[in-house]
């Protein structure tokens, strides 16, 4: 058992004997546990629905036979349902889990009252399942990020609320006085969303604006569920997980307070970047594409933070299948968000706008970033929640490598695709003055992206299964005695 | 430290024997400390150093901030609600009146926009479904027929160069006489067409947009027939219709 | 950070910022434009938007559509192209064909025949769903309605490489009937021609849009910016 130096001790804010603290710790996790192991199972069955969405998606780009008849799994429908099955579905759950964990474990709080929230989650999944159904039913909204049927709305926003109302509750009964910097990103983010999905509903499904000022509400709304939600929860995860596994303090907590004001004032304005040429007066879209370049501040910021908390100790990390996640996770929040600000600009932005090298950004962020940090942040909750360890490091060391591999694949190939296709469309002959590639040729040349694009989704889709496997596992084995005294790491001896 | 011992593999999978619970009574010191190995080998929980902030962070700050000043004042369209080009200020545009037009060029246009979908960049069309305007006989005869064709369009079954089709082509009166002469000259005497015809006037088009004002069905085969004959392929201007040559310079 | 206050305080003014700047704002100069001509702007050549006129009833000046004598455009969808509207959103038409022309000089909308001018704001303003898009695996549809005939897009629905050779379009056939043709009362009028290589049964079957395909081509035929607004006047 390594003790901290004095000198951090003496330094931090948050330091307290360490019996009191496990004894707290202890506490927590025992009252987390019904709802993590919750969230965990729902966002993992709502993680395999929306592969097997992925795949019907990806196969029918380029092979359009596939279940070609059938209205329900036309491609409009199914993209939509793999789309809402991985953010409401997954992504918010998994948040469900993990974000109110932290905060819980860093109020040093035993959680009370947590059938609010379980509450609130059940409803959630009901009516996340209902909507997901209407889409394939063909009661969708025609409006991207928002299309599950307005009949399912109200049941989600309670849910919600339950949710919110929950967790400003467990940080109003925190026992530290100290806020640490990932507290700060999941307040924000569990006050941002509300806002953002009732006035998103609002002003779109409900009361709609008029005109194109429901595509900016479209956007301002999409562009934050990623900004002012998944990012908040992803960064606010890392900055807790980082630190505690490797057992070294955050490098700096100024740059954590620049990144985080930075990221609350210039997230929410980018998302008009998604309207760079469209029917929108000039100075809208100007302000959106300011704000986008202006994230690399943050971003840069965050980068460092997390950098010179990890330099060094890399063998440690490698260890550790939540370091290896997350770092993985972490690294590429900076390679997505730098490549979201030069996109953003109008120059780039003419050839990448209306591509898959959209759709490649989009999974950049959502998986490459988000994901892959929430499942590091799985492989560190569960054991404690269980007070198991994971069955397999074989499996864990699977789903590492099918995913992070399989993602990297899936990102390059449709930003080479998306790319080509951009600039291809966009090529003008100077004699003639028309477009130099006819349509048709330039969706031709797209076929074998989509194929390559496919392949990188199987190579996934067996990483989610071994996870799946792994977790369900867990969750039922009766481990023996002592077993588990030992943590499950992915490079035995190190 | 625990973390860093190794991984005992071989006590996988596990026996069977069942766990005690936390809550389980006659937890001795050992057990308990069992319990808890997990919690216990878990690093403090996460603090804060506080290094400063680096200076070159700063200086890349204020530059972003600056720019930004710049691009908003340059590219902010003077925040105008009716103002979508930012390159452009947001002043009425002069009249510059009437320009010289390439009809070769507008014919090339005008195409690609609205034939080319059905009759193909090479003019060749799809066998079987939407017939050729490169090397055909229809585009090569009169040019008055063609121009019915464009202006009210055409369906039924059709002949051309000996295979028959059988669809419907829409009409394009949408089109302004400019045009419609601009693209019938196009396919009529662009070399990779390979249609050796002279040009359509666009006077020719007003006339015969004017003659059949009013008419909205499509024309039929036979119908043209009626007034124009059977398309041979080879059909010569009235005397004074085709336009006179560009005067050779050498003679 | 221990101001708890000023943490909410941040919060709450970081997102209110971007919900006035891009929301409210907006609304406020885009929420009320009305259909207009491009005839009628002001001394300095804003565009007035709408046509006054007086409301027989109330007595008050209000706006108006296509009074006599002035056509103010875009006008609304009515009929089957508004519920032709709706099959385009169930089906998803979005995520692949994007309704919004690029400026000349920036892409190739322009050149490739999507449209003779940039879309603007107030072409959208009678559109209860307003769908942009964010991608082109197909074309642009702002002006589809101009560039091809119903029996075009009944057979580019019913099969796509009818129309478009190696088009990954998804197949609408389920939108179409295919029955016998009556012995009786011989071919329906109303059938649709399907070449023969794509036919289902050629002599033998018909193929007869459903009243959903029927509202989504009409919808489609709708599809047009082809007229002038004030906006067009403007150096852009």
């Amino acid at each position: 058992m390594s003790f901290p130096s004095t000198l951090t001790e003496a330094m931090s804010p948050t330091a307290e004997p360490k019996s009191d603290l496990w004894a707290k710790l202890s506490e927590v996790d025992r009252s987390m546990k019904v709802l993590g192991v919750f969230f965990v199972v729902c966002a993992l069955l709502w993680l395999m629905a929306g592969t097997v969405f992925a795949l019907v998606a990806s196969i029918k780009m380029h092979n359009v036979d596939f279940l070609g008849d059938s209205e329900a799994w036309t491609w409009g429908r199914v993209r939509s349902a793999h789309l809402n099955a991985m953010i409401y579905g997954w992504a918010f759950n998994v948040s469900f889990a993990v974000a109110p964990w932290i905060m819980a474990r860093l109020c040093r709080t035993r959680v009370r009252f947590t059938n609010i929230f379980l509450f609130g989650g059940i409803f959630w999944n009901i009516g996340v399942t209902i909507g997901i159904y209407g889409i394939l039913a063909g009661h969708k909204v025609g409006v991207e990020w928002l299309e599950f049927p307005a009949y399912v709305t109200p049941v989600l926003a309670l849910a919600f609320a339950f949710i919110g109302v929950w967790v400003i509750l467990l940080f109003r009964w925190r026992q530290t006085g100290h806020v640490y910097v990932s507290q700060w990103y999941f307040l924000a983010a569990f006050f941002w969303l509300p806002w953002l999905y009732a006035m998103a509903q609002i002003m779109i499904v409900h009361e709609p604006a008029r005109g194109v000022v429901q595509a900016l509400t479209n956007w301002w709304f999409a562009h934050n569920v990623l900004g002012l939600w998944l990012t908040p929860i992803a960064v606010g995860a890392a900055y807790y997980l980082i630190p505690k596994v490797l057992g070294r303090p955050i490098y700096s907590y100024y740059l954590s307070v620049i990144g985080f004001w930075a990221l609350a004032l210039f997230y929410n304005w980018a998302g008009v970047h998604h309207l760079i040429g469209g029917p929108v007066p000039a100075w809208v879209i100007s302000a959106g594409t300011v704000a986008s370049v202006m994230m690399v501040i943050p971003v840069i910021v965050v980068a460092i933070n997390h950098h010179m908390t990890v330099v060094g100790l890399h063998r440690e990390g490698w260890a550790s299948p939540t370091i290896r996640f997350v770092v993985f996770g972490a690294i590429n929040y900076t390679a997505v968000s730098l490549l979201g600000s030069a996109m953003a600009l109008r120059s780039v932005n003419e050839i990448t706008h209306f591509t898959h090298f959209t759709v490649s950004h989009s999974h950049h962020g959502v998986y490459s970033f988000f994901t892959m940090i929430m499942f590091g942040g799985i492989y560190y909750m569960l054991p404690r929640l269980l007070n198991r360890e994971w069955p397999s490091a074989m499996l864990i060391s699977l789903h590492w490598w099918t995913t992070a591999v399989g993602v990297t694949l899936m990102v390059i190939v449709l930003a080479i695709g998306g790319f080509i296709q951009g600039m291809q469309l966009n090529a003008i002959d100077p004699e003639t003055e028309t477009a130099a590639f006819e349509f048709l040729d330039v969706m031709r040349g797209t076929i074998p992206y989509m194929v390559m694009r496919s392949m990188t989704g199987v190579l996934i889709t067996i990483g989610h299964v071994a996870f799946f496997i792994n977790i369900v596992w867990m969750l039922f084995r009766r481990p023996a005695e002592g077993s588990d005294s030992r943590p499950t790491l992915l490079t035995p001896g190190s | 430290m625990s973390d860093k011992l190794p991984q005992d593999k071989k006590q996988y999978p596990p026996t069977g024997e069942p766990r005690e619970t936390f809550e389980g009574h006659g937890f001795d010191d050992d057990r308990l400390q069992r319990v808890h190995a997990q919690l216990m080998r878990e690093k403090e929980e996460p603090s804060e150093s506080f290094s400063p902030t680096p200076l070159f962070l700063v200086f890349v700050f204020m530059i972003l901030a600056f720019w930004a000043g710049v691009y908003m004042v340059w590219y902010g369209g003077e925040f105008s609600a009716f103002h979508y080009d930012e390159t452009k200020s947001a002043v009425v545009a002069e009249d510059t009146g009437p320009r010289e037009i390439d009809m070769m060029a507008l014919g090339r246009r005008v195409y690609a926009q609205n034939c080319q979908v059905c009759h193909q960049a090479s003019g060749d069309g799809q066998r079987g479904v939407y017939p050729p305007v490169a090397r055909a006989d229809w585009v090569q005869d009169n040019p008055e027929r063609l121009i019915k064709v464009v202006l009210h369009g055409l369906e039924g079954r059709v002949e051309v160069n000996g295979n028959a089709y059988n669809n419907a082509m829409q009409a394009f009166g949408r089109l302004n006489d400019q045009q419609v002469a601009a693209v019938l000259t196009y396919i009529r005497t662009d070399p990779d067409f390979g249609n050796d015809s002279y040009p359509v006037r666009e006077e020719l088009v007003a006339e015969v947009r004017s003659e059949y004002d009013g008419r909205r069905n499509a024309w039929t085969q036979p119908e043209l027939e009626d007034i124009h004959g059977p398309v041979t392929g080879e059909w010569s201007p009235p005397e004074g219709e085709e336009p006179e040559e560009e005067p050779d310079p050498a003679s | 950070m221990r101001s708890l206050p000023l943490l909410f305080l941040g919060v709450f003014f970081t997102i209110a910022s971007s919900w006035v700047g891009i929301v409210l704002v907006s609304n406020i100069q885009l929420g009320g434009l009305e259909p207009a001509t491009p005839e009628l702007t002001d001394a300095e050549g804003n565009p007035i938007a709408g046509v006054f006129f007086e409301d027989p009833e109330t007595g008050e000046m209000r706006f108006g559509l296509n009074q006599e004598g002035v056509e103010a455009y875009p006008v609304p969808l009515v009929g089957a192209a508004r519920r032709g509207k709706l099959v385009y959103e169930q089906m998803g038409c979005l995520y692949c064909h994007s309704q919004q022309v690029r400026r000349q000089g920036f892409g190739s909308d322009y050149e490739r025949g999507w449209g003779e001018r940039q879309s603007v704001a107030r072409d959208y303003i009678h559109q209860e769903r307003v769908m942009l898009g964010t991608m082109r695996t197909g074309p642009d549809l702002s002006n589809v309605g101009l560039r091809y005939s119903e029996l075009w897009q009944h057979q580019h629905l019913f099969n796509p490489k009818i129309t478009s050779p190696d088009s990954i379009m998804p197949r609408y056939a389920f939108l179409y009937d295919v029955r016998e043709i009556s012995e009786s009362r011989g071919p329906s009028p109303n059938a649709i021609e399907i070449p023969e290589d794509f036919h289902p049964g050629p002599g033998e079957l018909e193929v007869i849009p459903t009243q959903r395909a029927r509202d989504l081509v009409t919808y489609l035929m709708n599809l047009r910016q082809d007229y002038d607004l004030p906006e067009m006047q403007r150096e852009q």
